[in-house]
């Protein structure tokens, strides 16, 4: 039928006249109605009988009048359109029923009118069947005239577009920012990630509603511009992995393909952890370094707590302490949150061992390291493509030590560590108030800290405390001294 | 000869020409509005005030700015609560710019296809027009959008003020758009000016608008008959009488037994002083047709002018002052209430009475189209003789319905008298 030029018809029944005027004021439906004839427009002075092709009706049936023109419209039409609220669901008119019918009566008095009222005022297709509905009050001037378009181009209406209403509008870009991306397409709106983030730094929140609805940082701002400090719960929340950290397994593929040899360091809680993705309950870091070296790493150490401090250089400012943000997200979250301790904040750490590829419980750390990142959930993706791809089992992995095996004294003194943000807040307000004035601060970004990090699997508190307890004895978070609480 | 029953196109609504011919002579003329009945005043009883405004402005899609300031007016009358001048100033643009793009579709879409001999605009192939029409009406739409959230169903304003106070940027932004749209608004006028129009006498001739006798009055507490009598919006169930006719989904109005007329012209009439200078000019070139219904479609034009010139204003004086943060507040309590503004088409009452937890009692909505109805039918009895058996008759009527611009979904939502007892 692409030939024939389409013969459309707008009717109203009940209504405001809000949506008709919605499609007039946007230019691309008023462009699409120059190319097609309008049979019917009371708006336009058209008044012409049928057969019309596609017909709109605006507004609910609401007395005998309209139920009888609604059936004669409908045999005259081919495609019957459902505009707007009214005609949808029957929207404000329709309040008529919840109204005591002495008072509907009593509008009238005793005159008996010739438009006689229905009882059951109702939606169109509560009479003829409808093909299309489009909601809203009013309408979409974008959703009628993408329909307008589709039906005067005799284009398939997709099935989701049937009603425009269940379907979201299609994102175009991610928003990609340097350790987090945000896949609007992928997310249900569970908002998992609205709770997990305000308890840390609200950066995601929902904004639009109805069918737009979408999570975004404030004002649509891209990850890295808003107050987001990439600690990454969100993508461990995430149940359909909307929120992920950005991959870097195919950079790290290249550089192992490269023929340059890579070295490795795998942070303690990685390492035990890496054993719950392959259904393993006992420790299992050997073969973690076993799997990395089958892949195609030359050297795999085990970065500890000594290093850290190495890497870092704690100076106390004035009456602040000296703050070690170990991670980039403590950083930027006191960057912040808390700009007058800027002075006070450490170096960023320069790696102690020469490596390349860091292996950690982390997607902060994507954003400042001078090394390619791999959180824990994409190291053991990797290891799980190399098993599918040899037809091996986990289990066969032998147990092989770090190549770097020494393990270090320990410092002792007065340091203090907050994890997660509630505590960092605590500390950092005392330490703006000059309470801890000559000591010296750790600021771990993660709730719980780096065993419940961002790069982790979501586990129980039981699998938790299993990490907590092998990592201590691995040289981790041993300065748990928590006397300033 | 035959009798005419004729649908009128090319206006807001459905609403039938009857003229009974039977037996050689004009039996009865009637102004028929057929549009379905939708009850608002009787199913808003027993709801909570703050749910009014969002219902009221789903009368009508054209006036739906209108319909929604007035009934807070109402309320805020009924509910005792006081608003600052920022208010008061951005709830003057929302109407402007509601008249504006209301005022403009009429004209373009409405009136002019009759003189252009086309038979709408949109096949016309009258492009500049309807680029202009898109020009003007972007301006009145941004001008509601950016202060209330959307362009058609607005959201943002409610009982005590506005949910958002717009900020600098946006008042910038808006400024520079009606600025440059305003030489769109003077093209306009001319353009309706040099139409011509059939002449078309109506001996009676009676007008109300709202006064208030400092400015161009759009809200106000005092409605003027012909700028010589006034009364207190308070008293408008004594001094205006209703009644109901079985043909038509809305009442008709009379003042002592006399039908008048609201909207533009009534309007320019009553507070034409306080005009701008230019449109003032404009009004004084068209000085004749003030005295006539077709005189609705050049004098529309002017007072558009006005909008904008005012509006210029507004927000020149908003952006030296600055804009304060404000928030609404509201204290519930029992009362009654009336606003009335001056909406597109004319005044407009709303009038709603709240019990001590804020919920409705009481709902009364009289339209301006509603007090049209009688002005209409009048003109027409006193036209039809004039032009009977001319062979465009049914177009020069229907041409005259159409310049008074008769808003028919407002005015069937329908009336109430006898509720008042409950």
């Amino acid at each position: 039928m692409s030939g024939k030029v389409k013969r459309v018809a707008f009717f109203e029944f009940a209504d405001c006249g809000g949506c008709e005027l919605a499609i007039i004021e946007n230019a691309k439906a008023l462009e699409l109605l120059g190319k097609v004839e309008i049979a019917y427009w009371l708006l336009l002075g058209k008044t012409d009988e049928g057969p019309y092709d596609i017909t709109f009706i605006e507004g609910c049936v609401a007395s005998e009048h309209d139920v009888e023109s609604l059936k004669h419209i409908r045999e005259r039409s081919r495609i019957l359109v459902s505009l707007g609220a009214d005609a949808c669901v029957s929207g404000i008119p329709g309040l008529r029923r919840f109204a005591s019918n002495d008072k509907v009566k009593g509008v009238y008095g005793r005159t008996e009118l010739e438009q006689r009222p229905i009882e059951n005022i109702g939606p169109i297709d509560q009479f003829v069947k409808v093909d299309y509905l489009l909601r809203g009050c009013p309408v979409d001037g974008h959703h009628a005239s993408r329909l307008l378009e589709l039906l005067v181009e005799d284009k398939p209406v997709e099935q989701g577009e049937k009603s425009f209403d269940y379907v979201k509008p299609r994102f175009k870009e991610n928003n990609v920012g340097r350790a987090i991306v945000l896949d609007n397409e992928k997310c249900i709106l569970c908002e998992r990630c609205v709770e997990v983030c305000n308890r840390i730094v609200s950066a995601l929140s929902i904004a639009e509603r109805g069918i737009n609805t979408l999570i975004t940082p404030p004002f649509r701002m891209n990850m890295d511009g808003s107050t987001c400090i990439s600690c990454g719960q969100c993508t461990v929340y995430c149940p359909v992995s909307a929120l992920y950290e950005r991959d870097s397994i195919a950079e790290v593929n290249r550089m192992l393909s490269s023929g340059r040899p890579i070295d490795a360091v795998v942070e303690v809680e990685t390492a035990v952890s890496i054993g719950e993705f392959f259904g393993q309950n006992t420790r299992c870091h050997g073969m973690l370094v076993d799997a990395l070296k089958k892949i195609g790493f030359r050297n795999v150490y085990l970065s500890r707590s000594r290093y850290r401090a190495k890497y870092l250089d704690p100076r106390p400012v004035g009456r602040f302490p000296a703050i070690i943000p170990c991670c980039y997200s403590a950083r930027k979250f006191v960057e912040t949150f808390y700009p007058m301790l800027r002075p006070a904040l450490a170096q960023p750490p320069k790696p102690g061992l020469k490596a390349d590829v860091w292996i950690g419980p982390c997607t902060g750390r994507k954003f400042d390291s001078g090394m390619t990142v791999l959180s824990t959930r994409e190291v053991s993706k990797m290891i799980r493509d190399f098993l599918t791809m040899k037809y091996l089992e986990f289990q066969e992995f032998e147990d092989v030590g770090f190549d770097d095996v020494e393990l270090r004294e320990l410092e002792t003194g007065k340091r203090m560590i907050a994890e997660g943000a509630s505590e960092m807040r605590q500390v950092l307000d005392k330490a703006s108030r000059g309470e801890l004035q000559g000591s010296v601060v750790e600021l771990w970004a993660c709730p719980g800290g780096c065993n419940t990090g961002g790069g982790q699997y979501h586990a129980s508190d039981e699998v938790v405390s299993r990490r907590r307890e092998w990592g201590d004895s691995m040289g981790s978070a041993l300065w748990r001294t928590r006397w300033w609480v | 000869m035959s009798n005419i029953s004729k649908q009128i196109t090319r206006i807001v609504g459905h609403s039938k020409l009857e003229i009974d011919l039977s037996g050689g002579s004009i039996k009865d003329i009637r102004f028929n509005i057929n549009e379905d009945a939708r009850f608002f005043e009787a199913f808003m009883v027993g709801r909570r005030y703050e749910d009014v405004p969002e219902i009221v402005t789903r009368i009508c899609g054209t006036c739906n700015a209108n319909h929604r300031m007035t009934s807070i007016m109402a309320l805020e009358s009924a509910l005792g609560v006081e608003v600052s001048d920022q208010t008061e100033l951005l709830r003057k643009l929302v109407l402007y710019g509601s008249l504006i793009q209301s005022h403009m579709l009429h004209l373009y879409l409405l009136v002019l296809p009759d003189y252009i001999g086309a038979d709408d605009l949109l096949s016309s192939g009258k492009n500049e027009y309807i680029k202009r029409l898109l020009n003007l009406k972007y301006c009145g739409n941004r001008m509601v959008q950016i202060l209330c959230g959307r362009p058609i169903q607005l959201i943002d304003a409610v009982v005590g003020g506005f949910n958002v106070t717009p900020s600098h940027r946006k008042v910038e932004e808006l400024l520079r758009i009606v600025k440059e749209t305003r030489s769109d608004a003077v093209e306009s006028f001319h353009l309706f000016n040099s139409l011509k129009l059939p002449e078309i006498k109506n001996t009676e001739q009676s007008h109300m608008s709202l006064r208030n006798g400092s400015e161009y009055a759009l809200t106000g507490r005092t409605i003027s008959l012909d700028g010589k009598e006034s009364f207190k919006v308070e008293d408008y169930r004594s001094k205006i009488d209703e009644s109901v006719v079985p043909h038509s989904t809305s009442k008709r109005c009379r003042i002592k037994g006399r039908s008048f007329y609201v909207g533009a012209r009534a309007r320019i009439r009553i507070n034409r002083e306080w005009m701008s200078d230019e449109s003032k000019s404009l009004v004084a070139s068209c000085e004749s047709s003030l005295d006539s219904p077709m005189g609705n479609i050049p004098t529309k034009a002017a007072e558009v002018l006005h909008c904008y010139d005012d509006s210029i204003n507004i927000l020149e004086g908003m952006i030296s002052k600055g804009i304060r943060e404000e928030k609404p507040k509201v204290e519930v309590r029992a009362g009654e209430g009336v606003g009335v503004t001056e909406s597109t088409r004319g005044t407009l009452i709303h009038h709603y009475a709240l019990d001590e937890k804020g919920f409705i009692k009481y709902a009364n909505i009289i339209t301006p189209t509603t007090f049209n109805c009688q002005h209409i039918e009048d003109t027409l009895r006193s036209t039809v003789p004039e032009i009977l058996g001319s062979q465009d008759m049914v177009f020069q009527l229907e041409r005259l319905i159409r310049a008074y611009d008769p808003c028919i979904s407002c005015a069937s939502h329908f009336l109430d008298l006898k509720m008042r007892s409950c």
